[in-house]
């Protein structure tokens, strides 16, 4: 856990989160949610299907963008919601950076509210998941 | 080449359909799988009542019983998805799990030419019925042998 926000403040950025998932945490990912599409973990039917490898799922990569919101925030608060719009296939193996900042700071219903911008990037620095969470302080 | 929708009556009729809710409590070993997943190495132990990481939904959701909805086209990526949450849930808690299919859409002549769009999500309540997490997704459905492929994850 990093240090407490004592604020949330309007470009900030948060920690970047770098993971490498290989096979053996995309198969866990698999049983964990039950959801067993071969592209995932089968070399051959992924290049069947024209992908240089087996590919680490969305919500793999989603759950990595509530990580690194979650990691930052600490116990302050809570991720009320993140989302994330996938733009390229991340093949397993592979390094993922997740980089975001606070866009928006504000008091809602009596609770102090951020909004952030996130983005995956693969190693040759492209973005192939945009991604957006919400946070509310406690 | 699909020149003609393929969402037939039959199909239009599953948008707003939901699957009965399920009874799940959210068990300890729920969160340490998905932490394990997550997070990798030894998971920390949460005691009962204690709010637990968000991304245990994804243990919750696949006890969702999920409708059969057709795959109209052969291929298929996950374009979008998210994970929302009126509070953090806590271990322990009586819950109940209830998968939905949204609003289906189609799509002529797009970087994937004719494609299917089918958003799903599961509704996750508390005990009084509220709706305290939800977690959905959108799938687009394509011919890959009409546009060789790029984009997504499946």
């Amino acid at each position: 856990m990093t240090a407490l926000p004592l604020q949330l403040r309007e470009g900030e950025e948060i920690p970047a989160l770098t993971v490498r998932p290989d096979l053996g945490q995309v198969i866990r990912f698999c049983a964990a949610s039950w959801v067993f599409p071969p592209i995932f973990y089968d070399v051959e039917a992924a290049r069947a299907q024209g992908m240089p490898g087996t590919l680490i799922p969305g919500p793999l990569k989603l759950g990595f963008l509530y990580r690194a919101v979650e990691e930052w925030l600490g116990d302050a608060g809570f991720v009320r919601q993140v989302r994330a719009a996938h733009r390229r296939p991340d093949v397993t193996g592979s390094a993922l950076t997740v980089r975001g900042r606070v866009v928006r700071a504000y008091e809602e219903s009596g609770r102090q509210r951020a909004d952030l911008e996130l983005a995956v990037e693969n190693e040759a620095g492209e973005t192939s998941v945009r991604g957006y969470a919400s946070v509310e302080l406690y | 080449m699909v020149a003609e929708s393929l969402l037939t009556n039959e199909v239009r009729a599953l948008i707003g359909q939901a699957t009965a809710p399920v009874p799940v409590r959210l068990t300890s070993r729920m969160v340490e799988r998905t932490m394990d997943v997550y997070l990798g190495g030894r998971p920390r132990r949460f005691a009962p009542g204690e709010a637990v990481p968000g991304f245990v939904l994804v243990a919750l959701e696949a006890e969702a019983e999920p409708l059969d909805v057709p795959q109209l086209l052969p291929d298929g990526l996950m374009i979008s998805n998210e994970m929302t949450f009126e509070r953090p849930l806590c271990l322990g808690e009586e819950l109940t799990v209830q998968w939905r299919v949204g609003e289906i859409r189609e799509r002529f002549g797009g970087q994937f030419g004719y494609s299917v769009f089918v958003p799903t999500e599961v509704l996750v309540r508390d005990v009084t019925g509220a709706v305290v997490a939800r977690t959905s997704r959108t799938m687009m459905y394509y011919d890959a042998s009409d546009v060789p492929g790029e984009g997504g994850e499946r």
